[in-house]
């Protein structure tokens, strides 16, 4: 299988100052994985297990302190920004909470032609045709962000991530602030896109359901390090970490 | 067992809409009920019902509110506010916007101690309970920003525990927490059940929470009461199509690249209920009848269901 991210030694850790002590925190340590093109990789860690913080290292929007980033066999770690901005469009990120990654004051048609090339015609058709995709009717466009319900947000930031035609999506809780019944409209989504556009996905989550319906393959995290990692449902069978043990026992 | 609260028959709303319809259930002294739906189908809106701090617009158009055998219902702001927070208190989704930052966590659990004791009196009461939530004694002198959401959660149960109430409402209490601390206020309320002999109605979106820890549910869609029963029962055999797809929603129901059979259709707005069920625009088993009449509530095997597809049965 095609690689297409490998991580190599991440380290990350940051410092907090205060008025009487100035201490530091390591979040990431000695992380090493590799992500296959085409497969959907869970990321699974407690609150504060610096899961996010991996995901956006991973597409550089932190820089680590240590370590390397391989995407497609080229090191992006130190690479600059005005040489990064090529290859920031085929990789995406899907923020947790649609109520605040969507600017209140761009209509959701706008929000998605900003990451779209060409005149203004071609812009506002694309725009429609992604939109169609994720479920958006095409009398919505010029509608804004808080006339829409939280599942038609989520559509609208993935519209948004897909607009740019990405390889590889972040997708950080996408569906932790939406009902059960919205939940499963999204997750359905986000596997037809997946067929559709050949994406690869990290999908992070705290929610082992959802891992085991989605995911081919899962890490799981515990106080920045991956302290298991193998196909989802080998895992699940014969967990061999006393963490991953705890977080099945405790699912409800 | 004795019933704790007692609602009957109870309508909610204003000249224009009805929020809430025929809400009729009771919760016994010891037990945990839960209530289960999507947004916006009224859940909260029964919580509110019961502690009387409904919006300014609405008001209870009819029905009555039994507390301890009290009807409730009318009574005036002054005793209500003796009984808010004393014995009936409630606990939010998010905790970190119900506590003051610029205070710390004792501070705030001593403020709200109805009983006028000394202050010293006062400490020890909470350093009692601060134990009893699972926090250390060290949490009566930090500030909320210092606490991690499970903490604050554990800190907002102390507090609506310390004048011991009777009930205890929670307002989907665990949706901001992740599963493992989720996991541990679940059983921390349920622990509470036994040791304070508390009893406790558990608004959740998510049914399979509601069956882990509650022995009765009842489902809402638009304001009224769709199903009631036992959460074992209505779990493994649902009977009204709402439930059912409910369940079908949950994707540990499936298998890996299956997808997942979601309801169709939007929730309905208030401002347009059907004069039949309002379940019917997104129903699969619909009849013609459903669309003319809100069916009854008849009871299966312990279990009651408001649906036309076990007998005729109309609202006059």
């Amino acid at each position: 299988m095609e690689i297409l991210w490998k991580v190599e030694d991440l380290f990350k850790e940051y410092e907090i100052k205060s008025e009487f002590e100035r201490k530091k925190i390591t979040v990431l340590k000695n992380i090493n994985l590799e992500i296959y093109k085409g497969e959907t990789f869970g990321l699974v860690g407690e609150s504060g297990s610096g899961k996010t913080t991996f995901g956006k290292i991973l597409i550089r929007l932190i820089d680590p302190d240590n370590g390397r980033i391989f995407f497609k066999d080229l090191e992006i770690t130190k690479m600059p920004e005005s040489q990064l901005r090529k290859y920031r469009k085929k990789f995406q990120i899907i923020f947790q909470d649609p109520y605040k990654s969507l600017n209140p004051r761009i209509c959701c048609g706008y929000t998605v032609m900003e990451g779209i090339d060409g005149n203004k015609k071609e812009k506002i058709e694309k725009a429609i045709e992604i939109l169609n995709d994720v479920g958006i009717k095409k009398e919505r466009f010029y509608d804004y962000p808080h006339q829409f319900s939280g599942g038609e947000r989520q559509r609208i930031a993935i519209a948004r991530a897909l607009s740019t035609n990405p390889e590889f999506i972040v997708c950080d809780e996408p569906t932790s602030n939406l009902d059960v019944s919205i939940q499963g409209q999204i997750l359905n989504l986000f596997i037809d896109l997946k067929e559709k556009f050949n994406l690869t996905y990290l999908f992070i989550t705290h929610n082992l359901k959802i891992i085991k319906f989605i995911a081919d393959r899962v890490a799981i995290m515990y106080k920045g390090e991956i302290v298991e990692m193998n196909k989802t449902e080998e895992i699940f069978k014969n967990p061999s970490h006393p963490y991953t043990f705890k977080l099945l026992k405790n699912e409800i | 067992m004795k019933e704790i609260l007692k609602l009957e028959d109870i309508s909610v709303g204003n000249e224009e809409v009805k929020i809430l319809r025929d809400i009729e259930f009771e919760v016994k002294k010891g037990e945990i009920i839960s209530v289960v739906g999507e947004s916006g189908c009224g859940k909260s809106m029964t919580l509110r019902t019961i502690i009387k701090l409904l919006p300014k617009n609405l008001k209870i158009l009819k029905g009555r509110v039994y507390f301890e055998g009290i009807d409730i219902t009318d009574l005036d702001e002054e005793k209500m506010k003796e009984i808010r927070g004393g014995k009936i208190s409630i606990i939010f989704q998010e905790p970190s916007s119900y506590l003051n930052p610029l205070f710390t966590i004792g501070n705030q659990i001593e403020e709200g101690i109805k009983d006028r004791i000394k202050k010293e009196e006062k400490k020890e009461r909470v350093m009692k309970i601060l134990k009893e939530v699972g926090l250390s004694e060290n949490v009566y002198y930090q500030y909320p920003h210092q606490l991690s959401g499970g903490m604050q959660q554990r800190a907002m149960i102390a507090m609506s525990i310390i004048n011991k109430p009777s009930l205890l409402l929670a307002d989907e209490p665990t949706t901001s927490l992740d599963i493992t601390t989720a996991f541990e206020i679940l059983n921390l309320l349920k622990d509470l059940v036994i040791s304070h002999n508390i009893s406790i109605i558990f608004v959740t979106h998510d049914i399979s929470l509601a069956r882990f820890i509650s022995k009765e549910m009842i489902v809402m869609y638009a304001g009224i009461i769709v199903e009631k029963g036992f959460s074992n029962l209505i779990y493994s055999n649902p009977l009204h199509p709402y439930t059912k797809k409910l369940i079908d929603c949950l994707p540990e129901k499936y298998n890996k690249g299956e997808r997942i059979r979601t309801i169709e259709g939007e929730v309905i707005s208030f401002k347009n209920l059907p004069n039949g069920c309002p379940f019917y625009p997104r129903c699969e088993e619909k009849k013609e009848i459903c669309e003319g009449f809100l069916p009854k509530e008849i009871e299966i095997e312990n279990v009651s269901v408001r649906c036309f597809k076990y007998g005729d049965f109309m609202e006059s």
